[in-house]
C-alpha cells in the first residue's frame, strides 16, 4: 500500500522553491551555444565559462576523456570549442553544470546517479547515430536528463525515497518498481515537475515523463524509445543506480523497441552483442570521469 | 631435421597445409583463416615429430590414405581443440543462470508431472564448465530446484581433453574461481598432490561423450534441452558450419530455452529465430518457436 499520496506529494511540492535550481551560468552560456555553429561566439563562450574556475576545470577535464573522442589533449576553452565542435561543447558544459546538483542522501550516492545519467546520455547519442536519428546531441541531453525526477526525490521526500531506496536495493528490483509500491508515484512525476520549473524544452520533458512508458510519448516518440533502450542497456551493464538489479530484458519485446523498429529500418543491422560489448567499453571510463569531476 | 616446413618469416604455406585445412574443415567444420595457417602447421608438426615424419605431404598422406586416418585425425583435432578454462569462469554469466534462468524454468515447468532438467555443455574440454553447471544446480536443489532431476550432458571433439574431464582432477589453476566453501563441499583432496578431485556426488549429474557439433546424425538425437552452454566453441567454425551448428542447437532446444555462447559472440546473422536476452553483466538467447 502506497504510503505517500499524490496529493500528500503535491502539498509537499507546492513550495517548488525546494526545487533544485540550475547552475545560473547555464543559461548564458547556452544562450552563447545555441546558435548555428558558425554564428558562435567561440571567444565569449570561452569567456564566460572561464568565471568560474571550478565549472573550466571540469569542462576541459571531460573534454580530454576519451568517451568524447578527442584526439589530441586540449588546456584551454577555446581549444576545446575548436576541436570538439559547438553542440559536443554545449553537452559538456550542460552535463558538468547539472552534475553540480548533487544532494547527499542516506542511501543512494549521488555519484552512482550520476553515472547512469552520464552513460545513459553517451549510450543515447551512440545509439541516435546507428539509427540515423536526426539530432544525436538532442538524443545525449534527453539521456542526461531522463532520471532528474530521481534526484528531486531525494531532496523532495529524502526519508521516503532513502526507504524506497533501500527496499530497490537489498531486493535487486527495478527502482521505479518499489517508488510505485511504496509511494504511489515515481520519478517520472517529479521529473515532469523539474522540468516545468526549470522551462525546459518540452521534447525533454517528454522524456523525463515517458522514459518508462513510451507508448505515451507524443511529441518524439523515437527520442523516449532510444533513451528508455539506453537506460535498460545501462542498468544491465553494472551502469545503474550503484546495485545490482536482477533483471531479464529481451529488447525486442519491448515497445521502446517496436518504436524504433517501426521508424528505422537500421535497428535490424544493428548487432546488440557488439553494441552491448561498446557499452562495456564505457563503464570503467564512465566511473572515472565521474569520480574525478566530483572532485575537482 | 626439423619439420617445419616453412622457413621463419616465409608467407607461403605448403600445398599440402591447405589440404590438410580443407579435410579438417570437411570432418568437424573447423576452418583455419590464411592467418592461422601458422598455428595449424605448428599443430601438424607436433603429430609429425611424434609419428617421425617429416613432410606436410607425408601428413596428408597418413591422413587421407592410411588404415589409421581415423584416429589420427582424431590426435590432430586433440592438438587443434584444446581450451582454456576454469571453474566458475564467466561469474554473469553463471549468476544469470542461478538467479534468473533456473527460477523462470522452475516456474514454467511447474505444472509438469515429472520436473526434470537438461543441460548441455557443448565444447566442455577438460570438464571444469559442466563440473561448475552441476554445483550450481546441486546449490539450487533445496530451492527453485526443490522436487526436480537435472542432468548435464557434457560433450567435446577432443578425446584427451574428455579423459582429463572424466578424471575429474584439478590444480590451482583451474580452482582459481572457487570459493572455499564450495571447495571444501563439492571437491576433495588427492592425498599426496597439491590437487583435488570432484566429489562423486558432483560427477553422478554428468554424462561425458565425444561429439563433432557438425555430425549431423548425432546431432539429432541430442533432445528436449533446457539450457545450452558453448562458450568460445563456434569461433573455430567458418560462418556456414556456425549456421549448421546453431541450427542444431535450435532444434536441440526445448521452446523457450536458453543458449549462452561465450562473452563476445553473437548470432548476429547467423540464425534468426533465438532472441537475444540481456541479464547482469551477461547476455544469452532465449528460443522463440516459429511464428507460421
Amino acid at each position: 500500500m502506497p504510503t505517500l499520496s499524490i496529493f500528500e506529494f503535491q502539498r509537499r511540492v507546492e513550495g517548488l522553491n525546494q526545487l533544485p535550481s540550475l547552475p545560473a551560468i547555464l543559461f548564458p552560456v547556452l544562450n552563447q551555444l545555441s546558435a548555428n555553429a558558425e554564428d558562435v561566439d567561440v571567444q565569449k563562450t570561452a569567456q564566460l565559462i572561464s568565471h568560474d574556475g571550478a565549472l573550466t576545470t571540469q569542462v576541459l577535464h571531460m573534454a580530454n576523456s576519451p568517451l568524447f573522442g578527442m584526439c589530441n589533449r586540449v588546456t584551454t576553452l577555446r581549444a576545446a570549442a575548436l576541436n570538439l565542435g559547438v553542440s559536443r561543447l554545449r553537452d559538456i558544459v550542460t552535463s558538468c553544470c547539472l552534475m553540480q546538483i548533487s544532494p547527499k542522501s542516506s542511501e543512494m550516492d549521488a555519484e552512482a546517479f550520476w553515472e547512469h545519467s552520464l552513460a545513459c546520455a553517451l549510450i543515447s547519442r551512440n545509439l541516435a547515430r546507428k539509427l540515423q536519428y536526426p539530432d544525436p546531441e538532442r538524443a545525449y541531453l534527453a539521456g542526461l536528463v531522463h532520471d532528474l525526477g530521481i534526484l528531486v526525490n531525494m531532496i523532495l521526500i529524502p526519508k521516503e525515497f532513502a526507504r524506497v531506496f533501500r527496499k530497490a536495493a537489498e531486493t535487486q528490483r527495478p527502482l521505479r518498481d518499489v517508488e510505485l509500491e511504496e509511494m504511489g508515484i515515481s520519478h517520472e512525476v517529479t521529473g515532469d515537475l523539474l522540468s516545468s520549473h526549470w522551462h525546459l524544452f518540452e521534447y525533454l520533458s517528454e522524456v523525463m515523463r515517458r522514459h518508462h512508458n513510451v507508448e505515451n510519448a507524443t511529441l518524439d516518440p523515437m527520442l523516449a524509445a532510444i533513451v528508455n533502450i539506453a537506460d535498460l542497456l545501462c542498468r544491465t551493464s553494472c551502469l545503474g543506480y550503484g546495485y545490482e538489479e536482477v533483471i531479464a530484458v529481451t529488447l525486442e519485446d519491448e515497445v521502446a523497441w517496436k518504436i524504433i523498429a517501426a521508424k528505422s529500418q537500421r535497428i535490424r543491422s544493428l548487432d546488440m552483442v557488439c553494441f552491448t560489448l561498446e557499452i562495456e567499453s564505457y563503464v570503467k571510463e564512465v566511473r572515472a570521469l565521474v569520480s574525478v569531476l566530483f572532485r575537482l | 631435421m626439423s619439420t617445419n616446413i616453412l622457413a621463419p618469416g616465409c608467407a607461403t604455406p605448403s600445398p599440402a597445409c591447405y589440404q590438410i585445412r580443407d579435410l579438417i574443415y570437411g570432418v568437424a567444420g573447423i576452418f583455419h583463416t590464411d592467418n592461422r595457417l601458422t598455428f595449424l602447421e605448428d599443430r601438424c608438426s607436433r603429430r609429425m615429430k611424434e609419428l617421425q615424419i617429416t613432410s606436410l605431404r607425408q601428413y596428408h598422406d597418413l591422413l587421407t590414405r592410411s588404415a589409421e586416418r581415423t584416429s589420427e585425425m582424431h590426435l590432430l583435432l586433440n592438438e587443434i581443440t584444446v581450451g582454456e578454462t576454469c571453474f566458475f569462469r564467466n561469474q554473469p554469466q553463471l549468476a544469470a543462470l542461478q538467479r534468473l534462468v533456473l527460477p523462470s524454468l522452475a516456474g514454467s515447468k511447474e505444472k509438469v508431472p515429472f520436473k526434470h532438467l537438461r543441460i548441455w555443455s557443448a565444447g566442455c574440454s577438460t570438464g571444469e564448465e559442466p563440473y561448475t553447471l552441476a554445483m550450481i544446480l546441486m546449490e539450487e536443489a533445496n530451492h527453485f530446484l526443490r522436487g526436480f532431476s537435472f542432468e548435464i550432458i557434457a560433450t567435446d571433439l577432443n578425446d584427451r581433453s574428455l579423459l582429463s574431464a572424466q578424471a575429474g582432477v584439478y590444480g590451482d589453476y583451474a580452482l582459481r574461481n572457487v570459493a572455499p566453501e564450495i571447495l571444501r563441499k563439492y571437491y576433495e583432496p588427492v592425498p599426496g598432490a597439491k590437487e583435488f578431485r570432484v566429489r562423486d556426488e558432483v560427477r553422478k549429474y554428468i554424462k561425458f561423450s565425444r561429439l563433432n557439433l557438425l555430425d549431423d546424425s548425432r546431432m539429432v538425437f541430442v533432445k528436449s534441452i533446457d539450457v545450452i552452454f558453448c562458450c568460445n566453441v563456434l569461433i573455430y567454425f567458418d560462418g556456414v558450419s556456425k549456421k549448421r551448428v546453431i541450427q542444431h542447437f535450435y532444434n536441440n532446444l526445448l521452446a523457450n530455452s536458453y543458449l549462452f555462447l561465450g562473452h563476445a559472440e553473437s548470432l548476429f546473422g547467423i540464425h534468426d529465430d533465438f532472441r537475444l536476452v540481456h541479464f547482469p553483466g551477461a547476455m544469452a538467447y532465449i528460443k522463440t518457436p516459429v511464428k507460421r
